[in-house]
C-alpha cells in the first residue's frame, strides 16, 4: 500500500478519535438536556426529534447521558493505560536491562500474576476494594502492566544484545545515556502501538466491571453501569442498552483501528 | 521426560504458593473490617467488647504471616472459611458450583471449536475471497463489542422476543444461551487466531515441497498445515480457558446460571470476603492445571518439542 | 532427437517488475543443461516457471513446451499431477522442503503412495530398493528419523531418493541442489545426481552459481544476467570458448564491473526494454548481444 495512502488512513482515524475526544469533553457543555435531571413523566420514551436517543426509566434524556458518561468511560481507560504502561515498561526495563536477580525476581511476580486469569483477578480485586472508581482503575491496572512488563523486558533484552549497544558500552557510555539515548527510542514505538491497541479492550474490561457493579457508582452515566442498570427495562426500553452499547463500539473500533493504522505506517518504515 | 514433568510440578508447586499469598493480601488489605461484617450480617450489636472478641475468634489479632500460614493450612485441608452472609463452608459454596460453571466452559470450548475451526480454515483457504471479507468484518465488530452487550442482545432476541429459550431457564437446557453467547464471543478471536496461524503456516517451505511432489492443495491442507497446527492451535485453547473462567462472571450473572462466576459476582455485591478469595484461588489453580496439561499435551504432539526437550 | 523442453519467449514478472526477459532455449531428452549466473540473474525464477511454482501475483506469458505440451495452457489439477511424476524437483536446503512433523519412511511412503498408486505396505520393499541403490549406510535409522534430525547431504540424498523412486520422471529439476551442503558432499551430491539421470534415463535443468558443479554435470550451459540469457552453447563450448565478456567472468571466476564490458551491451531485464539480438558463434552456440 502506499505512503500517501496509509498517511490518508491515519489522519481519517486520528481525526475520528479527536472528534470523539471533543464530542466527550467539550460536548458535555453544549447539551440541550440535564442528564441527571429526572422526569419521571417523561419516563420510557422512545427515540424521537425531542430526545435523539429516547429517555429511561427516571425520563433522563439517554444521549445527553451518554455523552456525559463518555468521559469517564475513556477518561479512565486511558487512566488505566498511562499508569500500567508506565509501570509495567519501568519494571520490564529494569528486568530487562540489569538482568540478574532483578530480572528473576521480577519475573516470578509476573509468573505469579498471569496464573490468575485475567478478569477474575480484576474483578477480585475490585470486589475487595470497593466499588469505586479508583478501584476499577487499580483492579485494572494490576492485571494490565503485565503485558507491558513482559513486552519491555523481552524488547530490551533483545536490543541489549545488539552490536551497536555493546559498542557504545565499550567506549565507555554510561548506562543512563546508553539507556535514554540508545533503548528507549527504539521500543518507545511498540510500546506505543501496544498501548493504542489495547485502549479498546480495557475500555470493555472497564465498562464490564461497572457493569457487575464494580466501578462507576450512581448516578454516574458511565455506560457500563448504565447498561446493567437497564437491565430490567430490557423490554420496555431496549435502546437504552442499544446506545450505550453503541458507543462503547464506535469508541472501541476507533481506537482499534487507529492502532492498527499506526501499526501499518511504523511497519512500512 | 518425567523428569522433565517433575520439574514442571515443582514450579507449579511454587507458583500455588504465589497466587495463595497474593489473594490472602488482597484480602488483608481490604477496606472493611471482617469482625465487624460479620457482627453486622449476624445482627449482633456492635461495640468495642463484641469487636475484640470477635476478632479474637476470627483469629484477626494475629500478625499477618501466622494469619496466611493457618489460612494456608486450611486449604491444604480442604478448610476456606466460612460465607459471611450464608454461613455456609467456603469449600462447599465453591464446589458445589463449580460443576456448573465447568459444563459451561467446556461446553463454550466445545461449540467455539465447532463454530470456529471450519470458518478459520475456509478464510484461510480462499483467503481474500468474498467469504474471507465477510467473516473479517464481523469478527472486528464482535471483538469490539463487551460480552455483556452481546449476552444482554442474545437475551432480549432469543428468550424475550422469538422466546425460544425461557428466561429463568430450568436445568441443563438453561446452558444453551450462555454457552452460544460465550462461544461466540471468544470465536470473533479465536477465527482471526486460526486464520493467521493456518496462512503462516502455508508460507513454510515443506508446502512448496510437497506441492512439487504433485500433492493435492486438500491433501496439503488437511494432512500436513492443519496437523502442523495442532500444537499451538490447543495452546490457544489454553488462552481461551483463561478468558472463559474471567468470562464465566458476567455471562453467569446474565443467564442466571449458578457457576462460581454468579457465586463471586452475588458475593461481591454482599462483600462477602472469604467467597471471594476461596474463588479467586481456585480459579488460579484450574488455569494452572489446566496450562499445565496443554503444555504436556502439546510434548506428546510435536516430535519437535519432544525431541528438544530429551536432547537438553 | 525430441527436446523435452521447448521455452519460446519466457518472461516472468512479479508485478511492475521483470523478472525474465525473453528466454528462449530448447532442452534435447537424456541431456543435461545448467544455468550459471549470478544471484538475482533469475535463475531460480526461470525454474520456478518451469514447474509451475511461481507464487501468487506473478505474471507469466510466452510458451513452455513439456513433451509437446503447453505447460501453462494445461489446467492446474493436470499440470499437478506431472509435477512429482514426469518432474521430479530437487531443492537448496532440502530439510525445509520436508515436514517437520512427520518421518522420513513416511514422508517417503506417501510419495510413493500417491504416485505409483499402490497400499503403504507394498512401498516398503521399493523403499528399501531404492535407499540401498543410493548407498545409504542405516537405512532403518534414517526412515525413523525426523527431517531435523539428518544432516543437509543426507537430506539431499533423501530427495534424490525420491525422484529416483519415479520412474516416470522425464525431466529433473535442481536449484542450487549441493550450495548448501559441505564442500566435501557436493561432489558425492553432484555424482548421485547425475547417476539418477542416467539410471532414468532423464534429463536434467539445473540451476547454480556453483560453476565446477555445472561442469562436471552439464551437457549445455545457459548463462544468465539480469533476466536475460545471454549465452547458450555446449559445456564444451562455453567453457573452452566462452565468447561473452561475462561468461568468461564468470568462470575465470573473477566477476568485473559492469563498465568493464565494453565490447557487449549489458542488458538489464527490469529496466531494458529494447529488443536484442543473437549472433551466431557456431551451430548451437549463440551470444546476445
Amino acid at each position: 500500500m502506499s505512503k500517501s495512502k496509509i498517511n490518508k488512513k491515519l489522519g481519517f482515524r486520528l481525526g475520528f478519535l479527536i472528534a470523539l475526544f471533543f464530542l466527550f469533553f467539550i460536548g458535555p457543555f453544549f447539551l440541550p438536556h440535564e442528564p441527571f435531571e429526572t422526569n419521571i413523566s417523561q419516563a420510557f420514551l422512545p427515540p424521537s426529534s425531542q430526545h435523539i436517543f429516547g429517555t429511561d426509566n427516571l425520563g433522563r434524556c439517554i444521549f445527553c447521558r451518554i455523552i456525559a458518561g463518555g468521559k469517564i468511560s475513556v477518561f479512565t481507560s486511558l487512566a488505566v493505560m498511562t499508569l500500567s504502561s508506565v509501570i509495567g515498561s519501568i519494571l520490564g526495563i529494569i528486568a530487562g536491562y540489569y538482568g540478574g536477580i532483578w530480572d528473576k525476581i521480577i519475573s516470578d511476580i509476573i509468573t505469579v500474576f498471569q496464573a490468575f486469569p485475567s478478569f477474575v483477578l480484576a474483578i477480585a480485586i475490585a470486589g475487595i476494594l470497593g466499588q469505586s472508581i479508583k478501584n476499577a482503575i487499580i483492579a485494572l491496572c494490576a492485571v494490565y502492566w503485565i503485558t507491558y512488563a513482559k513486552l519491555s523486558r523481552s524488547l530490551v533484552q533483545q536490543i541489549r544484545s545488539d552490536n551497536y549497544i555493546k559498542a557504545a558500552w565499550l567506549c565507555g557510555a554510561p548506562p543512563t545515556s546508553i539507556f535514554f539515548k540508545y533503548i528507549l527510542p527504539s521500543i518507545i514505538g511498540s510500546l506505543f502501538i501496544t498501548v493504542v491497541l489495547d485502549i479498546g479492550s480495557v475500555i470493555l474490561s472497564m465498562a464490564g466491571l461497572s457493569f457487575l457493579g464494580l466501578g462507576a457508582v450512581r448516578p454516574t452515566a458511565e455506560w457500563g453501569a448504565v447498561i446493567s442498570e437497564s437491565r430490567n427495562f430490557m423490554q420496555q426500553a431496549p435502546w437504552i442498552i442499544g446506545f450505550n452499547g453503541l458507543a462503547l463500539f464506535l469508541v472501541v473500533i476507533g481506537f482499534n483501528l487507529f492502532g492498527e493504522a499506526m501499526d501499518e505506517k511504523i511497519n512500512c518504515k | 521426560m518425567l523428569k522433565q514433568i517433575s520439574k514442571k510440578v515443582i514450579h507449579a508447586a511454587f507458583l500455588l504458593l504465589g497466587i495463595t499469598l497474593v489473594s490472602f493480601t488482597l484480602s488483608y488489605l481490604s477496606p472493611g473490617d471482617p469482625a465487624q461484617i460479620q457482627l453486622s450480617q449476624s445482627g449482633m450489636r456492635v461495640n468495642p467488647e463484641t469487636l475484640a472478641r470477635m476478632q479474637t475468634e476470627l483469629g484477626l489479632d494475629r500478625p499477618m504471616l501466622v494469619q496466611y500460614l493457618s489460612w494456608l493450612k486450611g486449604i491444604l485441608t480442604g478448610n476456606m472459611g466460612f460465607s459471611y452472609k450464608s454461613k455456609k463452608s467456603v469449600a462447599l459454596l465453591l464446589s458445589s458450583a463449580l460443576p456448573n460453571t465447568l459444563l459451561l466452559t467446556i461446553f463454550s470450548l466445545l461449540l467455539m471449536i465447532i463454530i470456529s475451526t471450519p470458518i478459520g480454515v475456509i478464510c484461510a483457504y480462499k483467503k481474500e475471497g468474498i467469504f474471507d471479507h465477510i467473516i473479517r468484518v464481523l469478527t472486528y465488530l464482535f471483538s469490539s463489542l463487551p460480552s455483556f452487550f452481546i449476552s444482554l442482545v442474545m437475551l432480549y432476541i432469543f428468550a424475550l422476543q422469538l422466546h425460544w429459550v425461557p428466561v429463568l431457564p430450568s436445568g441443563l437446557s438453561g446452558i444453551i444461551l450462555p454457552a452460544l453467547t460465550m462461544s461466540l464471543c471468544l470465536s470473533a478471536w479465536y477465527i482471526r487466531q486460526i486464520r493467521s496461524m493456518i496462512l503462516k503456516e502455508m508460507e513454510k517451505k515443506y508446502v512448496i515441497g510437497l506441492t512439487a511432489k504433485g500433492f493435492s492443495d486438500h491433501t496439503i491442507l488437511f494432512q500436513h498445515v492443519l496437523k502442523n497446527c495442532m500444537a499451538p492451535l490447543i495452546t490457544l485453547f489454553s488462552m481461551s480457558f483463561g478468558s472463559m473462567l474471567g468470562g464465566s462472571a458476567i455471562i453467569e450473572s446474565i443467564f442466571v446460571w449458578n457457576g462460581v462466576g454468579k457465586l463471586a459476582v452475588d458475593s461481591i455485591s454482599a462483600r462477602d470476603y472469604p467467597v471471594i478469595q476461596g474463588y479467586v484461588v481456585w480459579m488460579a489453580i484450574l488455569f494452572l492445571l489446566i496450562n499445565f496439561s496443554v503444555e504436556i499435551l502439546c510434548q506428546i504432539i510435536d516430535p519437535r518439542i519432544r525431541r528438544e526437550g530429551l536432547a537438553k | 532427437m525430441n527436446n523435452i523442453l521447448n521455452v519460446k519467449n519466457l518472461n516472468v514478472c512479479y508485478g511492475e517488475t521483470a523478472a525474465l526477459k525473453g528466454i528462449d532455449f530448447s532442452l534435447p531428452q537424456g541431456q543435461a543443461v545448467s544455468f550459471i549466473g549470478e544471484s538475482g540473474s533469475g535463475k531460480t525464477t526461470l525454474l520456478s516457471a518451469i514447474a509451475g511454482l511461481l507464487p501468487k501475483g506473478s505474471q507469466i506469458s510466452g510458451d513452455i513446451e513439456f513433451i509437446g505440451q503447453n505447460f501453462y495452457a494445461l489446467s492446474e489439477k493436470k499440470r499437478r499431477q506431472i509435477l512429482g511424476n514426469q518432474i521430479g524437483i530437487i531443492f537448496q536446503n532440502p530439510e525445509l522442503f520436508l515436514d517437520p512433523t512427520e518421518k522420513i519412511g513416511k514422508q517417503m511412503e506417501d510419495y510413493i503412495m500417491l504416485q505409483h498408486h499402490i497400499k503403504r505396505k507394498d512401498t516398503h520393499n521399493k523403499i528399501y530398493d531404492i535407499l540401498n541403490q543410493l548407498s545409504f549406510p542405516d537405512v532403518k535409522s534414517v526412515l525413523s528419523a525426523y527431517p531435523f534430525e539428518l544432516s543437509g547431504g543426507m537430506c539431499q540424498r533423501i530427495s534424490i531418493a525420491m525422484v529416483l523412486s519415479c520412474e516416470n520422471t522425464k525431466l529433473i529439476l535442481a536449484d542450487e541442489p549441493t550450495s548448501a551442503l559441505d564442500q566435501i558432499i557436493r561432489s558425492q551430491t553432484a555424482k548421485l545426481l547425475v547417476d539418477t539421470q542416467k539410471k532414468l534415463q532423464a534429463s536434467l535443468l539445473l540451476v547454480t552459481h556453483d560453476i565446477k558443479l555445472a561442469q562436471d554435470v552439464s551437457d549445455y550451459i545457459g548463462v544468465m544476467y539480469k533476466g536475460k540469457l545471454i549465452e547458450w552453447g555446449t559445456a564444451e563450448e562455453i567453457f573452452i570458448s566462452p565468447y561473452h565478456d561475462y561468461t568468461k567472468a564468470l568462470i575465470a571466476a573473477s566477476p568485473k564491473k559492469d563498465t568493464d564490458f565494453l565490447h557487449f551491451r549489458m542488458y538489464d531485464a527490469t529496466t531494458d526494454s529494447k529488443e536484442f539480438l543473437r549472433k551466431e558463434i557456431s551451430p548451437g552456440h549463440w551470444v546476445l548481444i
